[in-house]
């Protein structure tokens, strides 16, 4: 997973509240991290903490359509954005969200599950930013993401056949 | 999760969704529960001069516990005997829940925090006070049975826990010195961290109008965990005590054993009358999680001149670390040494394996437990005699191998093999990888400045329990237990003493099932985890799961079908040899009725708490193991610039016998192969020499394998060759772990012998690119 951190937000709080899951909360007042809040306060059980240390990526969730890993941002820097998790995912009306969610039910590409909703993320926001990835594309975007069950290859797997759903559910995305 | 109680069941919601499982530990939160955490030892070897618990006086603090504090209670046990050479029996110190005077590794608990929430509990256990005073530490099994080692335990001689021999030493002895050559070489199976992603975690709780105690925790088989903590540790009738699983994120053997944070919890929960909750941190996971592997092995294979083998040597120190865990003698004698002659015919074989204490934390049974090591001592050393007599080593295994027509052969370690596709398996993995060219391929690669090598490696898998329930008790058979009971609408609900952690097991069960009963798989649902819905069960590991769960799984529907064939006899009014089962029906001369049709109408004839007539719960034996085999072939490429090998290509051909689902049995074997990848090039395990401290604690300096850094594996199946069970199905979950360290290194081997010559058989692992950058540069120094 390419981001780590998000590049584009503001230390400076605007108190504004944040939409997680199209559910409106609060601005977080202390200085936890985003990945404490989101299991804390917002409830939200499906975001994970595997490490202690920002390597695992198994606490990815989408903010503002963007991955990120959401132990190595503070609570407050959500603030007036968009964040969504895998629990959101099913709502969601993106392309792409949808094209993940099938193949993976398709493919049963995990095994255990647990690092599931940061690969789902992680899938999501590739696509988002790249219509038709290589399989090295793939491996290369989950750089960041451990998962100790599968060996990748399903995991990867699923999001090649989530880029030909999309593409050829795209006018004029097949040639 | 909302958490609250639901007064009319009296059983909590959040024990109700644990016991459906469809949550991890961690996202279990009983509504008021405490919060433990732990203070752990920073040296790997101390005398606990003091533990100040004042701390148990801030706001908010509940309790602080020192081992001086817990109530009566035993060690936790290590369960598996053994014997010394010499006929005396193993060492045997005591595992505390807590330290006692003296912390053993780093991260050992010495005391628990109990408070009102979990970021307070972990604030006060960083504000106990303790006292060490430092002493000298071993980490090195090899170092730790020297003379001047610092003693782990006061009168454990040499840190040795036994010393195990197996085979006719002497036999051995006379073949290796008639030899025409003897290829002898030292290798290093590395200690490897298990990580799971799902640290564990544990519950305690106690059932205020009942007194009954639940232990919410992961475990790979609630039984074992309910038996060993209430019979053993605590004293309890086992019945007292519920232990529930819920989702398992993955496991690998560690959460198989008994660990003290979840006796401790269930202690507090006692003790203050409430839900007693831990969740440990990735540190603590590094820290005293069972970890695996940690063998040092010099390996001696005689050969005569046409490279037939006459025999085999191995002399293996086993470091276990600081505790006995509760199978830690097992793996690498009794469970490993069985496979360490493979599908190979080899005239004798001994093997000696000591096991020695170290201030590390315990190794226990990891993906395989010792059958990955002796498979890597094997396959490493054919290749060192490949290259030392000038054979080609697909050649060499060809000219050893079991054949078809030596079936059944029982092997020097007195494994009897009745099946197998060994020789088979290996010309089908030469194909498919095209061994004929490399040649081409390897010169591709130099022309890029890479070095190319190619590496092959058999494995013998040894599945079903059979070796442990035999060490436990002479002639003793693994037990297996399902329950099958009828529900309403066709629904069948199945209990099963396994546990899964991510294989897939369930669909499996149902797919069984559903075939021998001529049953909708969909109307079934299947169920683990649980103590107070089965008497009895055995768990998962060493890769048994499908057959030993199946093998209790069909006996029970044999048993409802029984049950059936009786009812119908009475209710029809027919002889009970009259009434035939066939096809998901029973008829008794012109009459027949679906099984589905007749539990509806038996439903009905029976009111209030009286079972279905149909439902049973058996507890039975299995009568035989099995020995998946196969064959992996990969190539990788070196950049002798900076050491770094990259895994190419891999593919293997395995004897699995029929599979229930080929989906899983795939990704149980990528997913193997890829912690065996992981072993052979990227997880480097290292403590630091004199203190003992763990160098490599978090997933920053200790390297699991990223996507970018593993190859499409490509995984084809040999079939042919049943399993001795009703499914003919063998084992296969721990396959890929034990094939691809020996495949990978041999290639690695291969890749760097062009440059370096027979000292590329020095190569161990990890083969992190210092190791192998170091070794290439040594290609100037005197060999």
């Amino acid at each position: 997973m390419k981001a780590t951190a998000l590049s584009s937000c503001h230390a400076i709080s605007s108190g504004a509240p944040c939409r997680v899951n199209a559910v409106v909360h609060p601005p977080s007042s202390g200085a936890e991290t985003l990945l404490e809040w989101l299991r804390g306060s917002a409830g939200c059980t499906d975001v994970r903490q595997a490490c202690d240390t920002g390597h695992c990526g198994a606490c990815a969730v989408l903010v503002d359509g963007r991955a990120v890993k959401s132990c190595s941002v503070l609570a407050g820097e959500v603030e007036g954005r968009e964040v969504l998790t895998l629990a959101g995912l099913e709502s969601a009306s993106r392309p792409a969200a949808r094209a993940v969610l099938d193949a993976v039910a398709t493919m049963r590409p995990f095994q255990c599950g647990y690092c599931q909703p940061a690969f789902v993320i992680a899938a999501i926001d590739l696509l988002g930013s790249e219509a038709a990835p290589s399989e090295c594309a793939v491996r290369e975007a989950f750089t960041g993401l451990l998962c100790r069950c599968t060996g990748y290859q399903s995991i990867v797997g699923a999001v090649l056949l989530a880029t030909r759903t999309l593409q050829a559910s795209t006018p004029g995305g097949i040639e | 999760m909302k958490v609250h109680c639901d007064a009319e069941a009296a059983t909590p919601v959040w024990l109700k969704a644990a016991r459906e499982a469809r949550t991890f530990t961690e996202d279990i939160h009983p509504e008021g529960c405490l919060h433990a955490a732990f203070v752990r030892s920073p040296h790997a070897h101390a005398e606990i001069v003091s533990i100040d618990c004042s701390t148990r006086n801030l706001p908010g603090v509940v309790t602080v516990w020192s081992a001086a504090d817990l109530p009566t209670h035993r060690p936790i046990p290590c369960i598996v005997p053994l014997r010394n050479g010499d006929g005396s029996d193993r060492a045997d110190p005591p595992r505390t829940l807590l330290a006692i005077n003296r912390v053993r590794h780093q991260g050992e608990a010495v005391a628990m925090v109990v408070a009102r929430t979990a970021a307070l509990a972990r604030l006060a256990a960083r504000e106990v006070v303790v006292a060490y005073r430092a002493l000298p530490a071993v980490s090195d099994a090899g170092q730790a049975v020297m003379a001047q080692a610092p003693a782990v335990w006061d009168g454990i001689a040499g840190n040795l826990c036994f010393d195990w021999e197996t085979g006719d030493e002497a036999e051995v002895e006379a073949a290796l010195a008639a030899a025409a050559t003897v290829v002898d070489i030292r290798l290093v199976n590395n200690r490897v961290v298990v990580a799971p992603l799902e640290t564990r975690s544990a519950i305690g709780w106690v059932h205020p109008s009942n007194g009954r105690r639940v232990l919410v925790t992961a475990t790979q088989g609630v039984h074992w965990t309910r038996d060993v903590i209430a019979g053993d540790v605590l004293g309890w009738d086992p019945a007292t005590l519920e232990v529930v699983t819920p989702r398992v994120g993955g496991s690998f053997g560690s959460k198989i054993f008994v660990y003290p944070e979840q006796v401790l919890v269930l202690l507090a929960a006692e003790r203050f009358s409430t839900a007693v909750r831990w969740v440990g941190s990735r540190k603590e996971a590094f820290l005293s999680d069972t970890q695996g592997r940690d063998q040092r092995t010099r390996v001696r294979l005689a050969l005569d001149a046409d490279g037939h083998f006459l025999a085999l040597r191995a002399d293996t120190d086993a470091n276990l670390g600081a505790f006995l865990s509760n199978y830690a003698p097992f793996n690498p004698t009794t469970c490993g040494v069985p496979v360490l002659a493979g599908a190979y015919r080899i005239g004798c074989l001994y093997a000696r394996v000591r096991g020695v204490f170290t201030h590390t934390p315990p190794v226990d049974s990891y993906r395989g437990a010792g059958r990955p090591e002796a498979n890597y001592v094997l396959e490493r050393v054919i290749d060192a005699a490949a290259l030392k007599l000038c054979i080609d080593k697909a050649e060499l295994r060809r000219r050893n191998l079991v054949r078809a027509q030596d079936l059944p052969y029982t092997t020097a370690t007195g494994v009897h093999l009745g099946t197998g596709l060994f020789s088979d398996n290996l010309e089908r993995a030469l194909h498919a990888i095209d061994y004929t060219g490399f040649t081409e391929r390897r010169r591709l690669s130099e022309a890029r400045h890479r070095l190319r090598g190619i590496g092959l490696a058999n494995f013998l898998e040894a599945n079903g329990g059979m070796a442990l329930a035999r060490i436990m008790e002479p002639g003793g058979l693994p037990l297996e237990s399902a329950r099958i009971e009828f529900g309403r609408g066709g629904r069948l609900r199945v209990d099963i003493g396994t546990q899964s952690s991510g294989q897939g097991h369930r669909a499996s069960y149902a797919q069984v099932l559903a075939a021998h009963l001529s049953w909708d798989a969909h109307a079934i649902s299947v169920h683990q985890g649980r103590t107070d819905r089965l008497a009895h069960g055995t768990g998962t590991g060493g890769s048994k799961s499908l057959l030993s769960g199946s093998t209790a799984l069909l006996e029970a529907a044999d048993a409802v079908v029984a049950k059936a064939r009786a009812w119908v006899a009475r209710a029809w009014g027919v002889p009970l040899d009259g009434v035939v089962w066939q096809g998901g029906e029973l008829s008794a001369g012109p009459r027949r009725a679906s099984l589905q049709s007749l539990s509806d109408q038996a439903a009905e004839s029976v009111t209030g708490d009286v079972p279905h007539p149909f439902s049973v719960e058996i507890c039975t034996p299995v009568r035989a193991g099995t020995y998946g085999n196969g064959c992996h072939a990969c190539e990788v490429e070196v950049d002798p610039r900076t050491g770094v090998t990259s895994v190419i290509r891999y593919v293997c051909v395995n004897d699995f016998g029929e599979m229930i689902s080929q989906h899983n049995v795939e990704a149980q074997v990528r997913g193997g192969v890829a912690q065996g990848i992981g072993q052979a090039l990227f997880e480097d395990c290292r403590f630091e020499p004199g203190s003992g401290l763990l160098q490599t604690a978090d997933f920053g300096s200790y390297h699991l394998p990223q996507a970018t850094q593993l190859p499409p594996m490509e995984v084809l199946f040999n079939r042919g060759s049943r399993g001795s069970n009703r499914l003919g199905i063998k084992g296969c979950g721990e396959s890929g772990a034990s094939a691809a360290p020996p495949a990978v290194i041999n290639a690695l081997q291969d890749a760097l012998v062009g440059v370096i010559g027979e000292r590329a058989i020095g190569i161990q692992m990890p083969a992190t690119p210092p190791t192998v950058w170091s070794l290439l540069q040594s290609q100037s120094a005197p060999s």
